[in-house]
């Protein structure tokens, strides 16, 4: 038999503290930059927004959309449209058509017309997503003066690669350019992920010196910075000095 | 004539809350999403929403689950993270 502590609410832990909260952001903003999820398909947003689907499949798609800048965008969208119940509420509710999706939505005696509606706005919030998309795609790719190197690299500082174990000497770390204007800071972290190398520059390459590097594993990664403050980071990469 | 790699003549980075702050952030970074991944599907989900700044009430709609389930999870999932964290020697911050 359950105890009355089990039917509890637990105690508010209180808000996430500022620190966390950033530490969470570059993580989440490592990962999308290093290993962006894919785009989920229509059946995989329709999966999302069946409430009486299988919540693990919904749970991953979340986290499938949460994984990449663009599914995250996606998500805000549909988030949007879901909360925006005040005069979307009406006008819904003015719908005379039979709803002819009968999937749970939101609660409440205008759900099923709710996502009537939203069947219809689907495609217009695709279509923004898009655009908006198209548009950051042709300000990144366009504006800038660029290199073909990131064409083919996407909007992230592409590494060149260092041997992955190398002996004890001075070591060069290259980069590709990303655009003119850029600045880059390269860092260099041990196992213990405390840094060992750190430099600002704004050529593409750095070298390491001996005295920095003891036999180990390394973590190593470039942050480019334009002069209009947009900023890109690279994948991490790694290399073993033996 | 003497020549010098330009590299190697670059200066390091001032001490102060730029790279250093980085890096701080992405050794913590670390750590945090590690106890994030720990936890289970439902409060995981509900705990990255969350972070990624979205209100209880938008969870709700977009999970179509009660206030008082999101709630429950929500404040579980963060509760299991500050465990986590408190037990690697992270503050939360807000002790009581």
């Amino acid at each position: 038999m359950k105890s009355s502590d089990d039917l509890q609410l637990p105690r508010d832990p209180g808000p996430v503290p500022a620190p966390l909260h950033g530490a969470f952001a570059w993580a989440r903003d490592a990962d999308r930059a290093s290993t962006p999820t894919a785009a989920p398909d229509a059946a995989g947003l329709d999966l999302l927004v069946d409430a009486s689907g299988d919540e693990d499949a919904r749970f991953a798609m979340i986290e499938q959309l949460l994984g990449s800048p663009d599914g995250a965008r996606t998500l805000a969208y549909i988030v949007a449209a879901r909360t925006s119940t005040a005069a979307a509420s009406e006008y819904f509710d003015g719908l005379d058509e039979t709803p002819t999706n009968t999937r749970a939505f939101v609660g409440g005696a205008t759900a099923t017309r709710r996502i009537d509606a939203f069947s219809r706005l689907k495609p217009v919030l695709l279509a923004a997503s898009l655009m908006l998309v198209a548009g950051t795609s042709w300000y990144v790719f366009t504006l800038p003066r660029m290199g073909d190197e990131v064409r083919s690299a996407g909007s992230a500082v592409e590494l060149l690669a260092v041997p992955t174990v190398v002996a004890q000497s001075p070591i060069t770390l290259r980069w590709k350019a990303l655009r003119e204007d850029a600045r880059y800071s390269v860092e260099v972290l041990d196992v213990n992920d405390v840094p060992v190398f750190s430099a600002d520059t704004n050529i593409t390459q750095a070298i390491v010196p001996a005295a920095s590097l003891k036999p180990g594993t390394y973590r190593w990664y470039v942050r480019a910075r334009a002069s209009d403050r947009s900023e890109v980071r690279s994948r991490v990469e790694s290399f073993t000095v033996r | 004539m003497a020549t010098h790699d330009p590299v190697e003549d670059l200066p390091l980075p001032a001490p102060g809350p730029g790279p250093d702050a980085d890096v701080e952030a992405a050794s913590l970074g670390v750590v945090v999403r590690a106890g994030v991944d720990s936890l289970g599907l439902a409060r995981r989900t509900v705990v990255k929403l969350h972070l990624e700044g979205y209100r209880r009430d938008e969870i709700e709609a977009l999970l179509g689950w009660s206030e008082a389930k999101t709630r429950n999870l929500l404040y579980r999932g963060l509760s299991d993270l500050r465990e986590y964290l408190v037990a690697r020697g992270i503050e939360w911050g807000n002790t009581e």
